[in-house]
Order: structure tokens, then sequence, then C-alpha cells
């Protein structure tokens, strides 16, 4: 089993409230011991975000010591860039488009760059080899991950296609692609009906209570079962439910033995190191 | 067959559109409304199948009849488009309207806190009934509203007022003074705005005091809120992801999360978080959530006056 390290505690928290210890100012110090505790104590892979702030982290090693899994692209800075500038704005900025050298530049790119794929499949692949190159440790990028926000609007449109498009554009990049969701289910039935069972690993909300679930704990496990019957992969994320649940009630409710990975996020290194104890309590038994 | 019509195609018409085509599946039919090319394409991506118009006027409208339909355009434009729109649909759902006259019981308002898990626990434990003496809301957010910006938002006071201190009015009204009379009698106390980053707002609703603040640019992934009721015992508070309970007297306090207090659909259908899954099946079920509008533009004008 795979133990993912995610990466959302080390660029600033998703509730803000006062009584929350986590409101003050991020540190890259703290988030760097985090990777090595994480490192040292049997963790595999770093789920890391494109973020504009990615390569101060990365920055403190010479060698990254974790597989990285890239989640592609990033909605909340999408967003943010979209409130700020608008659509136009976003594209600009995206693309880095600031004078008619860098339009021509841009667009020489995205024809060149790629030989073998057309159309959106070669937007996607351009887009995300742009991403790496712009990090660090490119060669430490073993995954590429379509963040949950964008495989859920694939999902609930009318073009479900787009979802096979980025695997190939992965897959293209010699790289294993990953699709997280929060509706499970659905994007069963998506990479059955397209094929992708034995070609992408799949990352979902799995935990006690239901929580973030398109479904009951019972008729995952049973969706899983079937899916990793026929050589699919899933790795679990939110397996503590936003902090509701605990480490004994995850071994207890038995959906571990559907993992073949765990996502775990924390910015504390006592809490990383725990958890890998806990990962590895369980594999031994 | 069901058939929708959404006005306006940015995020917001995205979320929703997604969410209602999930909800009932293959038995729906889109047109969508937006004067952008570039907001119709990226729609056109995802519903291959569907109509397209550049304006409500369009006389392809005209003759059509929808059994629902989504209001999403920017603040500045939605009265007069919501207009049409009624006499389009059977029931209408606008994304945060401000001042809004003519609704029916069937149109639902696009104020997505009222359908998160900790404000409806809020709602129905502790203050259904209960007097609130003192209520806080703070809206903090990743944005900056100070610089420059694009698209239709100009971050002036009126936008933010809008945009941001409706949520929190929402929130304050459904939760702490929804359909009681007595608190009718508002009076805007104090207004501080530093910068469009900073800014707090001091209200009067009959006599218990309800203060508002906006915190821009601060070091979060996204949009986050916090609210917290006094009442004669206790500080109940929440970031929407715990509920904590203080006691004033003693030194007891208790905190829940969110996943323990989440009512779980068997099924679901999630983007963006429960409470976007919870407005859209309370829109589609006809009989959706309703708030005090009337005291909302009460608000909102005593605000603008003073500023």
């Amino acid at each position: 089993m795979k133990i993912i390290l995610g990466d959302n505690p080390f660029f600033g928290v998703n509730h803000a409230g006062r009584g929350n210890e986590l409101y003050q100012k991020r540190s890259n110090v703290k988030a760097g011991e985090c990777i090595s505790s994480a490192s040292n104590n049997g963790f595999d892979i770093f789920m890391l975000s494109p973020h504009p702030e990615s390569n101060e982290i990365l920055n403190l090693f010479n060698e990254f010591p974790l597989d990285i899994c890239l989640v592609w692209p990033l909605p909340h800075a999408i967003n943010t860039r979209i409130a700020q500038t608008g659509y136009f704005g976003l594209v600009r900025d995206y693309l880095s488009l600031r004078n008619i050298y860098s339009v021509l530049s841009t667009i020489f790119s995205v024809l060149i760059r790629s030989k073998k794929i057309y159309g959106i499949k070669r937007l996607i692949y351009y887009a995300i080899k742009k991403d790496i190159i712009y990090f660090r440790h490119p060669s430490s990028v073993k995954y590429v991950a379509l963040h949950n926000i964008f495989t859920d609007v694939f999902l609930a449109s009318d073009r479900k296609q787009i979802i096979v498009d980025f695997v190939q554009a992965v897959e293209d990049a010699e790289l294993t692609p990953v699709i997280i969701t929060q509706n499970v289910q659905s994007a069963l039935e998506v990479l059955d009906k397209y094929k992708l069972t034995n070609r992408v690993i799949l990352c979902g909300s799995i935990n006690c209570l239901g929580y973030m679930m398109e479904t009951e704990l019972k008729n995952y496990i049973q969706l899983l079962e079937k899916f990793r019957s026929r050589g699919g992969k899933f790795w679990g994320m939110q397996i503590l439910a936003s902090g509701s649940s605990n480490l004994d009630d995850v071994e207890k409710c038995g959906f571990l033995e559907e993992c073949d990975g765990v996502v775990y996020a924390s910015s504390k290194s006592y809490r990383v190191v725990e958890f890998a104890g806990f990962i590895q309590r369980h594999k031994e038994v | 067959m069901v058939s929708c019509v959404v006005v306006g195609c940015g995020r917001m018409g995205l979320s929703h559109t997604l969410l209602i085509n999930q909800f009932l599946g293959s038995n729906i039919s889109f047109d969508f409304v937006d004067p952008s090319f570039l907001n119709r394409l990226i729609f056109k991506c995802l519903f291959p199948r569907a109509s397209f118009h550049k304006s409500v006027n369009d006389p392809l409208l005209a003759d059509k009849k929808f059994d629902f339909g989504l209001l999403c355009t920017p603040p500045s434009v939605r009265l007069a488009e919501f207009k049409r729109l009624r006499d389009l649909c059977d029931s209408v759902f606008i994304e945060k309207p401000v001042k809004v006259s003519g609704l029916r019981r069937s149109d639902s308002c696009g104020y997505v806190l009222l359908h998160h898990p900790c404000i409806r626990y809020l709602k129905k434990n502790f203050f259904n009934g209960n007097v609130v003496n003192r209520i806080d809301a703070t809206v903090i957010s990743n944005i900056s509203f100070s610089g420059k910006t694009g698209g239709w938002r100009g971050y002036d006071k009126h936008l933010l007022i809008t945009e941001f201190f409706s949520h929190l009015l929402s929130v304050v009204l459904y939760v702490g003074f929804d359909l009681d009379d007595r608190y009718e009698q508002i009076d805007v106390v104090n207004i501080q705005w530093v910068n469009n980053d900073n800014v707090n707002i001091s209200l009067m609703f009959g006599g218990i005091p309800v203060n508002l603040s906006l915190e821009g640019a601060r070091d979060v992934r996204k949009t986050s809120y916090e609210f917290s009721f006094t009442t004669d015992d206790y500080v109940i508070s929440t970031d929407l992801y715990r509920i904590y309970k203080h006691s004033i007297v003693g030194n007891d306090e208790d905190a829940s999360y969110v996943a323990n207090i989440t009512d779980i659909s068997p099924e679901i259908f999630y983007l963006r978080g429960y409470e976007f899954s919870n407005q859209m099946e309370s829109f589609l079920s006809g009989n959706p959530e309703q708030i005090r509008f009337d005291l909302m533009s009460k608000v909102i004008d005593e605000t603008e006056l003073k500023l």
C-alpha cells in the first residue's frame, strides 16, 4: 500500500476561524520538516498542486525524497485569478501572454511540442508539461492527477470524454494518470464505459462516516472490490472524515483492504510519523 | 423531458448547471444565455447538444416555456433579467439577489450558506425560538479586493456589500432573526472602511448588536467564514468545519465536527461541497428555503446611505 502525503495544509488553511490553531502564517520550514519525516517513515508519494509557492518548498531539498504526484490544474488559483482579473486575465496570465512575442511563442509551443496528439489532448499535454517544467524537481514527478473539482465537473457534464483525453495526454507524457473525485460511483461507471480501469489510479473520499461520499460505505466497498478485481487501483482520501474519525475507527471499518494507497495531510511532523506507524502496523496484521 | 434555461454562463452558472444536470440525468434539455462568446464556447464544450442565445430577449426564446430557470448573471443586471425569466419559467433560481420583489413560493435564492450542514444544525438545534444577544460574522478571503480587477467585478463598495456582506447577512437573518418582527428596527451604528480588504460594519437589529467583517488578502486557500452567536449562557461559533459551544459561566466546551452532524443522503453528487448539492435539491423540490429579503434590502439600503 502506497502512503501519500497531501499538500493542502502547507498552502494556507481551509477554515480560518480564530479558534483554529492553524490560523497563522504558513511555514515552508515546517512543510519541509513534514516531508522529511514522511520520507523517513515510509511515505512514498507527495501530492503537490502547482501553487505559485510550490517551489519555495521544493527548493528546501537538493534531491527530492519522494515521488511527486502533480495535482492538476489548481482550481483555487484559477478561481482567484478569474475573480480578480476575469476569464481573459486568466488566459493571459496562465499562458504568460505579455506581448506579441510571448503570444507567438505559446502558439508555437502548443503546435510543435507534441506531434502525436491533437485537440483537447494536445492542450492538456502542453499545460501539464508547462507546469512540470516549472517545478524545481521535474524528474520526481511520476504521477499526474486530475483535480477532483475538474473530474467532478466533467462527470456531471455531457462531455465525459475529456477524462479520456486527460488520461491519454498524461500517458503521452510517460507518466501515470490519477483521477481524483468525490463521486467514486460515477467515476467508476465512466472508467468502465471508456475502458480505463487498468490505465488509471482512482483516488476518492472514503471513511467510516460516509462524509463526502456519493453513496454509503458498504456500497463503496462492493464497487471497489469489483473494480480492483479487474485490475483497477484505488487510493483513499479523507479517510479521517475531516478530523471526525480516528485511526481506530479506520481500522474497524475495514475499507483499507480496498485501498492500494492512502492520502494523509498534516502540517505536524509527529502526526505524519503517527500515521506512518499506523499503516505499518496495518500492513503487518 | 425537463427543460431548463441558464442565464449567465460564468462560474456560478457552471456549478449550478452541472448539479441540476447530474440530479435530473438524461431527462433534461438546456438553453444557455450569455453575451460572451468565450463563456458560450466553454459551455458548448461541456453541453454540445444544448441551445445557445446571446440575450434573454432572443426571439427564439419568446415562444418557449421552461420548467426551471437559473439566473447567474452579474448583480447589476440580475433584477431586470429576473422579471423576464419569471415569465418564461415555472421556477427560477436567482444567484444572491440583494433587492428583489415578486418571488414566488417555487423560486429560490442563491444564498448557499443557508444549506451548509453547520448552519442548518445551528438553526435547528440552538436557535429555534431561543434569543440571541449578539452576532459576529466574518468572511476571510485569499482574494484581495483592493487592486485592479477584471471581468464584471470592479470592487467598489456597493459590490463588496452585494458579494460578501449579503452572504453574512443571509446567515444572520436565517439563524438569528428570521421571521421575527421584533427585529425589524435596524440601525447602522458604525462603518469602518479602512480599505477594501479591511471592513467592519456594526448594526443593531431591534437592539441586538450584529458585527459584520471582511478580511481580504489573507493566507487561506479559499474564502472562509466564521459565525459566532451569543446567548445568555453560551457562545456558539462555527467555521463551517466545526461547531464550538463555549459556556459563558463555566469552562465547559463542546466541539462537533461537520462530518458528525451532516445528514448523509444515500445517493448524492458532490460539486463544491454539501451546501451546493443541498441548495439545488432544495430548489428542485419546489419548496425552497426562504429568508426575509425585505430585511436584507433594508440593511443594504441603510448601510449604503451611511457610506
